[in-house]
């Protein structure tokens, strides 16, 4: 995969997010297109790539939350550098795997967020990882694997 | 010295996310307004510009749909007027005869929603006005349906409006039709409640709660939600809380409106942060 083209995924990927969120939010299934970016940064670029596209993306995004302002940044910088570290652990050229990758790191970033938010509050914390989080896991892997087959990247092993 | 430099080089990964790391919850811990002017600054320079020029597109796309609903809107409201007019001679001129003072006009400015997020738990709007269209911090900002915030920041040509669900924000809030002030603002999971209520209340399930007019920025009776249940106050015991159904759905507000200039309003009532801090901390204290 030409890095030039992957850049440009990634910048797709990060306009999207910043200009088209609200229409591509389905009532309260919020998708995450900035963590789809961290994490296809980390595949590709190993955990350094995934720790600060992941820490830049979760200070945009945070820039709009000034109470909690940071933890978006906290929470996609460990997935980053999470998945950067186990990225030789599977064939993450699959779009399945992908999909289970994005998806197992969608619950994990809002696990750490909201372990977080919830601390002060008495707010269920497993009501909000079962009922939004995983169905916005869901739809964030859909959106982010149809994004990464739309640009028609090889699927070979030497790519990532 | 180089073994160090050899040792930093080895560990450049991991000393690359430890620094990240440190760096988020360092601007987590950063102090309310430090924490504010930062997240504002990256806020203006990245995602603003972006979103205004998106703003501008989806405003032109859909205006003449818009224009059309306005035409047939202006035909009735001018008839509505005509009537109006008639009532308000009859209305003056019995204001007259009872010497009622006469009152200062309600001054409304009419804004778009430049941005409301891009994350989940997002607190602010960022509107199309600001200073140079007469907006200033703490005012309050509505629509038709009921309470949305209030400004806090204002920029020459756009302003920052701080959410209901904001952690920080507050306001004087009562039942309609009942005097029993209580203060509602964003609770625990940044849902909206009515707090400090006494165990003995009239307040019940399915009242609405409006703005009380006291505390100087929000004007008596803006609808801010309606009483979901009462639940007490683990903390405390001795109060209750009530948690509201908000009267606005934030995720459907593309248009506010912001209430200025009025004899209702007075922006300088409390500067920045200071008034919501000061009630935040009363609140961490019991």
């Amino acid at each position: 995969m030409k890095t030039f083209k992957f850049i440009i995924f990634l910048l797709v990927l990060f306009l999207t997010h910043l200009l088209f969120y609200q229409y591509l939010v389905l009532g309260e299934v919020y998708p995450d297109l900035f963590l789809v970016l961290a994490v296809y940064s980390a595949l590709r670029w190993g955990p350094n790539g995934g720790a600060i596209s992941g820490f830049i993306c979760g200070i945009i995004q945070d820039s709009f939350s000034y109470t909690y302002f940071g933890l978006h940044a906290i929470a996609k910088t460990v997935i980053g550098f999470a998945v950067g570290k186990v990225r030789h652990s599977f064939f993450s050229n699959k779009y399945i795997v992908q999909a289970a990758i994005i998806l197992t790191s969608k619950i994990l970033h809002d696990v750490i967020f909201y372990a977080i938010y919830f601390s002060r509050g008495e707010e269920s914390f497993w009501r909000q990882i079962i009922f939004h989080t995983v169905p916005s896991a869901f739809y964030t892997c859909i959106l982010g694997v149809a994004f990464f087959i739309m640009f028609r990247f090889k699927a070979a092993t030497k790519s990532w | 010295m180089s073994k160090f430099f050899l040792f930093l080089w080895e560990h450049k990964q991991s000393l690359i996310f430890l620094f990240l790391l440190l760096l988020s919850l360092t601007v987590l811990s950063l102090p309310g307004r430090q924490r504010f002017h930062l997240a504002r600054q990256i806020n203006r320079a990245v995602i603003t510009p972006f979103q205004m020029v998106v703003s501008q597109v989806d405003y032109f796309l859909h205006l003449k749909k818009e224009n059309e609903i306005l035409r047939k809107n202006n035909f009735i409201l001018a008839l509505e007027l005509y009537r109006l007019e008639e009532i308000k001679k009859q209305n003056q001129r019995l204001e007259q005869l009872l010497e009622f003072a006469s009152r200062t006009p309600v001054h409304f400015i009419a804004c778009r929603v430049v941005s409301g997020g891009i994350g989940e738990k997002s607190d602010i709007f960022i509107i199309d006005k600001g200073n140079v269209h007469g907006l200033e911090p703490n005012l309050p900002v509505l629509v038709p349906a009921g309470l949305v915030g209030k400004t806090i920041e204002t920029d020459a040509g756009r302003s920052v409006v701080q959410l209901f669900t904001h952690q920080d924000f507050r306001v004087s809030a009562k039942p309609s039709h009942k005097e029993e002030r209580a203060i509602a603002g964003s609770g625990p999971g940044g849902g909206l409640y009515l707090f400090n209520i006494p165990l003995r209340t009239q307040v019940q399930p399915g009242d609405l709660i409006v703005s009380s007019g006291m505390g100087g920025i929000f004007p008596k009776g803006i609808p801010v939600g309606t009483v979901a249940a009462l639940e007490k106050e683990e903390e405390i015991g001795i109060k209750l809380r009530a948690k509201l159904t908000p009267a606005v759905n934030l995720d459907q507000v593309s248009e506010v409106f912001v209430l200025a200039d009025s004899a209702f309003v007075s922006p300088k009532a409390g500067l920045l942060f200071e008034a919501s801090d000061s009630l935040v901390n009363l609140w961490n204290e019991r």
